[in-house]
């Protein structure tokens, strides 16, 4: 197997760091009283995409076949909680799901009917000490996490995007996460959250990603501040998926020097977001909770570098700011959201683990797709690919006890459904492509 | 064009004996339950559990490079080995049980879990007493409670070929069971299992198994399974002559099989000193037939057919539950491979030699609590991936003597 | 295999025989959870079908499927107006080979899908509302069948594809119900087309229904299928309408066709009704179960407009191929009717209705594999096969009746069924139309021809005209059920991910199957 450009830290001391975290469950406490309760929920998405010129796998752009294409997803929940003794609780959550979507591969103009269950979230949480928020806690499993407002559009960048290649995924994909995070407030109006994920999704999988997000909230402002480390801990199989020779992918190699280097998958990741509550200035009983916040988020997909498809740090920074609007309370919810990310290629995750983007928004000669990215630092991506540097999103929401009714339309970086997933391709690509959606969904 | 004969009988006598059967014992079942119905009412008693499970592990050097590919391979490509070779697999999973009790005998449980891909775990009604324990549907059934991941051969394998596996540590028969004590110190468990899991499906295996346990130490099993014994279709149980030797043979799924256990604790000998844990000093075996049977070619030398499991409990000193290390020897000469594409009735992966063998096996269990728990595990078994729907590959992924896992779980249970 | 049945059936008998329940909770706090666990064996005994265009074999005689299958449904009340329904469900089965399986779907089968996902609202008085709201994904029966009808939910327009669902159909939409006065229901639902392509149609459905206490009832019903199209007719003008072509005609400039185009939605019309003559007359007694000589009919017509004949004679140009009726009555369980005359009835109808097959013998084949002789040979069925059968179930079903009758003196206690259903339903329609194809036209029947003993061709075909089903139950403590049906109906296996499949199995109406039903409900 041959050495890598980066020095490889493979993770043989995961066994180490999983003992370590483990030994902070050891107890031997006789028997614990447990409670169960259980909680159903469920959610219905109906969405229609109104313009769109993503084509069909192997076709050209400009195709109009996703014009007024309807999708729809009905998910039923159930949740199980347990608080076992004073410091463990428990949460399973299970989904069924009927849902009718973009075909897959987005090769097949038929709708696509697809249907399922499965395991949404697990999650154990142990806190040490006081059974109280204040206290230090470890969460283990898989399950959602957003330090944004659930009512976000565009950002969270922390955990929905990649780097090399940079993508970027919507907010409305619920983003799950598989792992574990350590909390702890010190001083209480600061968070500490060090992250230890697992890769589940995009290969290599199984590597292993370390993550800083500290949080702070005081005076109606809101600053969060994450440091990522992509894919620090990988695995041997990445290594050898990235090596000449392999027979798993296609690598991509650069010349320095007239040596081979080759395109890395991992980077570092940062994010700063900003929140201000302007009812903190203005203070009206006629506003809604929500009203006259704004927002700001801005990424570094990648610190570093590569000749090619990665020699402008600027085009690796997407940057949203937010505002809701006053809604007097007749709405709940009303805001507006742009986003600015200049990157100038087609940024998908590669089911292939490929760490760079490959499509160009130029048309093949044969119609038969896009043409693949040859000479990345001269190359001109094609005409949309400063026309997709824009992102917008507008939305409302109204909330009746448990039920939200929330409209929204935008272009963004929207992905058909796909179970609790999302197909690869990125469907929107010019600011005059958008899609609305009206969610109707219980609260637990 | 040939429309088989048989398929266009009507009722045989045989068959028409069972629904007579069957309405006599439905009429007889009514008339027991009809004055129940309007009985007085009862709280019932509606439960939720759960169980977590988070499972790290590295498949550290495997051969089976070939597992999960569509087509077929006549021949294993060692050198792709490395194309797996130290894959780490991180699985979380949850499961949901609800239990009813209705009364103090009677109780349904059914189980959903979901991690990778989702369904049903556990489907059934249990009714039972001081005398007898009976439950029917989707079952969780081991008769070898000392067996960590060897073993559990009488009813985790075929015949014809004689496939075993491992690391299973519940299988998903679907069927009924029955338990009960008489006879002093025995356990008699029948079962009767519908086949599900490996082709062809839906036939009906009768297994026995009997459990002596004179003393608190020891513990002596026998068992015996009519795999099969009732096929759904007899066309596929028992496919047509195959070309063997020069010959047409008939080869069949079905067969008998024969199992054997004891289970010994050496600590009563030594004074059942207070240092050692309660799992700890117990020296375990298994072995068993997969198919007494000869068959000429293929199945003709029963020692080929003998699967021998040792296991030994190392004193833990209550440091750990147990630290169980098991050996295995399989002296089969063909690949540990299920059928899933076809219905013969022969092993028809190519002959690696005796590389595969041996296999072992070294288990450990910690529990922080009576809700959490801790396995590891490394070993050279029959680990098979799985699959979406809960079942498994029809190949393994340890195939000689160098291959080998370790995995760590943590589950939480309520 | 069936020794074990009756194994099984027995302990799970014992099991709940003694099991009688009132709902409560001990642990769940705020929710209330029901569910089920059911194991159905089914055994196709006669089928026509064929897996595709590779094979002629019917591969489903004699066919076992098999499954085991459970589901969860939680029920939340916020306030005392509205409540909230999810449910998921699972099986363990087996796939059956179709014309678009791949081997891989043949293998074991375990999935999980959504059965309900609900909110449903009371206006007015809470014990009595005269209005309720129901929305999200749930089933919708305006019938009391128990395998034919429904036909303004459950049926198809173009193609004309028929379910045997019991009535119910899946919606996906809002149902709005009005309850007053008390003796008129009037239901009004909107629904997303979820069944079969193109889907998220929209539909408006209205049925009102007259109902006399639990007597009688009369309700009619109208059915504006899919008057809102989802499908963007610009790029998908396939699945807006389907291009029919009338005439073809070749001149020297070249070939030119004229089609029109035919839309997949339409008008659905219906009428039903539902009799209790026990009650009406009021001629109640012990001789009678509870739920005897209950009697029921639905007819509609699905599709009221005319459509020209595709060249290949495909089309929908009569409407009187577009009616379908169905018929229903529960026969008395007495036990010397119940468990005697209705066996020996059932036996015979059997018999009679098995069709003769043709068959080949000492097939010889060339080098190529094409057959160069061969002899036929007609394997004679019914009445002049087996001729000791007919006395035999006779003789059994007899015994049967006055065997359960002494007993019932004997024990004192009635050991009758509770509901014993025939069903019979009539479709003239000439065509295939359980056809998963994107296209409203349906298409020629593609089987196995057992009687002629060759693959069917572009015939009319009025053999599945008829279709039949007869059905038994028992519930035991009211929470586990037994369920016996024998059928020639549109019987359908149900997918790991939940949704039907769009095929068929039985083509004519002596194919039948018979199923075997144990559920626990909970």
């Amino acid at each position: 197997m041959q050495q890598k450009e980066m020095e490889p830290v493979v993770y043989r001391n995961f066994l180490r760091i999983l003992l370590t975290i483990l030994a902070a469950f050891v107890a031997t406490a006789a028997a614990k009283p447990v409670t169960v309760t259980a909680d159903v929920g469920f959610r219905w998405d109906f969405m229609q995409i109104m313009n769109s010129s993503s084509a069909p796998i192997n076709e050209t752009s400009d195709s109009s076949w996703l014009n007024k294409f309807w999708i729809t997803n009905i998910k039923s929940s159930l949740l199980i909680k347990s608080r076992i003794g004073e410091n463990v609780t428990a949460f399973i959550k299970l989904y069924a799901l009927a849902q009718f979507t973009v075909p897959f591969n987005n090769n097949n103009m038929v709708q696509q009917r697809s249907g399922g269950g499965g395991l949404d979230e697990a999650l154990a949480t142990y806190r040490f000490g006081a059974a109280d928020s204040l206290s230090p806690a470890l969460t283990i499993g898989k399950f959602c996490f957003d330090y944004t407002r659930e009512w976000q559009r565009l950002g969270g960048y922390l955990f929905r995007t990649g780097v090399y290649p940079g993508y970027i995924l919507s907010t409305y994909i619920d983003n799950r996460i598989m792992g574990g995070y350590l909390s702890v407030r010190l001083p209480t109006t600061l968070t500490h959250r060090l992250f230890v994920t697992v890769e589940y999704e995009q290969k290599p999988l199984n590597d292993i990603t370390l993550t800083y997000l500290g949080e702070m909230e005081s005076a109606g402002a809101r600053l969060s501040a994450a440091c990522m480390l992509h894919r620090l801990l990988r695995t041997d199989q990445g290594y050898y998926m990235y090596s000449a020779g392999s027979p798993m992918i296609a690598i991509e190699e650069w010349s320095d020097g007239g040596k081979k280097k080759y395109y890395p998958r991992a980077g570092v990741k940062l994010v700063g977001r900003i929140l201000y509550d302007f009812q903190t200035l203005i203070k009206s009983a006629r506003l809604g909770a929500n009203d006259l916040q704004i927002y700001v988020e801005a990424a570094l997909l990648g610190a570093q570098n590569f000749p090619g498809y990665y020699n402008k740090i600027t085009e690796r920074v997407p940057v949203m700011a937010g505002i809701t609007l006053p809604a007097f309370k007749v709405l709940d919810l009303a805001g507006v959201e742009v986003e600015w990310y200049g990157s100038r290629w087609r940024n998908n995750p590669s089911w292939l683990g490929v760490p760079v983007p490959k499509e160009t928004y130029i048309a093949r000669p044969d119609g038969a797709g896009y043409v693949f990215v040859e000479n990345p630092a001269t190359e001109d991506a094609g005409p949309k690919s400063k026309e997709d540097n824009i992102k917008w999103a507008v939305f409302v929401q109204k909330d009746v006890k448990n039920i939200s009714l929330g409209l929204h339309a935008a272009s963004d970086h929207f992905r058909a459904p796909q179970d609790i997933g999302y197909q690869q391709r990125e469907l929107l690509l010019t600011p005059r492509e958008w899609y609305w959606q009206a969610t109707l969904h219980t609260r637990f | 064009m040939v429309i088989p004969k048989a398929a266009c009988l009507p009722l045989a006598a045989a068959q028409k004996r069972s629904v007579m059967l069957l309405m006599a014992a439905v009429m007889a079942a009514f008339g027991a339950a009809e004055g129940e119905e309007s009985g007085g009412a009862q709280p019932r008693i509606v439960s939720i559990g759960g169980e977590l499970s988070y499972r790290v592990m590295q498949l550290v050097n495997t051969v089976g490079a070939n597992a999960g590919l569509d087509i077929y391979v006549r021949n294993i490509n060692w050198d792709d080995r490395r194309t797996i070779n130290r894959e780490w697999n991180h699985r979380v999973s949850a499961e949901a049980l609800v239990t009813i009790t209705p009364k103090e005998r009677i109780y349904f449980r059914l189980g959903y879990r979901a991690g990778q891909g989702a369904g049903l775990s556990e489907c059934r009604a249990v009714l039972s007493n001081n005398a007898f324990m009976l439950e029917g549907g989707i079952l969780k059934f081991r008769y070898n409670p000392d067996a960590r991941n060897l073993g559990e051969y009488l009813i985790l394998s075929g015949a014809y070929p004689g496939f075993v596996f491992s690391g299973r540590e519940w299988a998903n028969n679907v069927g009924l069971h029955l338990r009960t004590t008489l006879g002093p110190h025995l356990t008699h468990d029948v079962l009767a299992l519908v086949e599900l899991e490996n082709i062809p499906f839906n036939d009906i295996s009768l297994v026995y198994i009997a459990s002596y346990s004179p003393a608190r130490a020891l513990t002596l099993g026998a068992g015996v399974s009519f795999h099969r014994l009732i096929p759904f279709n007899p066309d596929l149980t028992t496919p047509p002559p195959e070309n063997a030797g020069g010959e047409q043979i008939e080869f069949t799924h079905r067969g008998v099989k024969l199992m054997g256990r004891m289970s010994f604790d050496v600590k009563p000998l030594l004074g059942s000193p207070g240092l050692f844990g309660p799992e700890d000093l117990k020296i375990y075996a298994e072995a068993a037939v997969l198919g007494v049977k000869d068959y000429p070619v293929y199945y003709d030398n029963i020692r080929e057919r003998i699967p021998v499991m040792v296991g030994l409990n190392v004193p833990a000193f209550n440091i750990l539950d147990y630290i169980a290390v098991e050996g295995e020897w399989y002296g089969s000469p063909h690949l540990n491979t299920t059928p899933l594409r076809h219905y013969r009735a022969i092993p028809i992966e190519p002959d690696i030699g005796d590389r595969d063998d041996l296999k072992w096996s070294v288990s450990i269990k910690r529990a922080i609590d009576e809700h959490i728990a801790v396995y590891g595990r490394v070993a050279n078994d029959h680990l098979r991936t799985e699959d979406a729907s809960g079942g498994v590959s029809e190949r393994e992924l340890m195939m000689a003597p160098e291959n080998w896992y370790w995995s760590i779980a943590v589950t939480l249970t309520f | 295999m069936r020794p074990v049945i009756a194994l099984m059936s027995a302990a799970l008998f014992a099991v709940s025989a003694t099991a009688s329940v009132r709902d409560s909770s001990r642990t769940i706090l705020g929710v209330h959870i029901s569910g089920y666990m059911n194991f159905s064996l089914m055994r196709i005994v006669k089928s026509s079908a064929i897996p595709n265009i590779e094979s002629d074999r019917p591969y489903l005689n004699g066919a076992w499927i098999e499954g085991i299958s459970g589901g969860l449904s939680v029920e939340k009340n916020v306030g005392a107006r509205l409540t909230l329904n999810s449910g998921l469900g699972g099986q363990i089965s087996h796939g059956t080979q179709g014309k678009n399986v791949n081997w891989k779907g043949l293998g074991r089968q375990a999935g999980a899908w959504l059965s309900v996902a609900s909110a449903h609202v009371k206006f007015g008085n809470v014990e009595h509302p005269p209005l309720e709201l129901t929305a999200g994904f749930f089933g919708y029966n305006y019938t009391r069948t128990r395998d034919f009808g429904g036909y303004l939910v459950s049926a198809g327009l173009r193609p004309m594809i028929l379910a045997s669902s019991a009535g119910s159909g899946g919606v996906t939409g809002v149902l709005l119900r009005g309850n007053a006065p008390n003796f008129l229901r009037n239901d009004i639902v909107l629904t997303l087309e979820t069944e079969r392509q193109p889907y998220l149609d929209v539909s408006a459905i209205y049925v009102p229904t007259l109902h006399v206490d639990d007597k009688f009832e009369i309700a009619a019903g109208v059915n504006f299928h899919r008057f809102l199209v989802a499908a963007n007719r610009e790029t998908d003008p396939e699945l807006v309408e389907t291009p029919i072509t009338t005439a073809v005609h070749h001149t020297d400039s070249g070939t030119f066709y004229e089609t029109t185009g035919m839309p997949f939605g339409g008008i659905k019309v219906m009428g039903r009704l539902w009799a209790d003559p026990i009650k009406i007359l009021k001629i109640g007694g012990p001789f009678w179960g509870r739920e005897d000589l209950r009697l029921y009919g639905e007819c509609a017509v699905l599709g009221l407009e005319d459509f020209p004949v595709n060249i290949d004679g495909r089309g929908y140009p009569d409407i009187k191929n577009r009616i379908v009726a169905m018929a229903g009555l529960n026969l008395p369980t007495h036990s010397l009717i119940g468990n005697g005359l209705f066996p020996l009835a059932l036996s015979m109808f059997l018999i009679g209705i098995e069709a003769d097959s043709t068959y080949f013998d000492n097939i010889v084949r060339d080098n190529m594999g094409n057959v160069v002789s061969q002899d036929t040979v007609i394997a004679k069925r019914g009445f002049d096969h087996k001729k000791p059968r007919p006395f035999i179930w006779a003789g059994a079903s007899i015994l049967s009746g006055a065997g359960t009758f002494l007993l019932e003196k004997i024990v004192g206690r009635p050991l009758r069924l509770d509901v014993i259903t025939v069903e019979v339903e009539y479709c003239p329609s000439p065509f295939y139309e359980n056809h998963a194809i994107p296209s409203g036209l349906p298409i020629y029947v593609d089987a196995w021809d057992q009687i002629a003993g060759r693959r069917t061709s572009n015939d009319l075909w009025h053999y599945d005209d008829w279709r039949w089903a007869a059905m038994v139950s028992k519930k035991i403590a009211d929470r586990l059920s037994f369920n016996l049906k024998l059928a020639s109906d549109h019987t359908r296996i149900r997918e790991p991910n939940g949704w039907y499949s769009a095929e068929e199995k039985l083509y004519t109406f002596w194919e039948w199957y018979w199923e075997l039903g144990i559920g626990v409900g909970f």
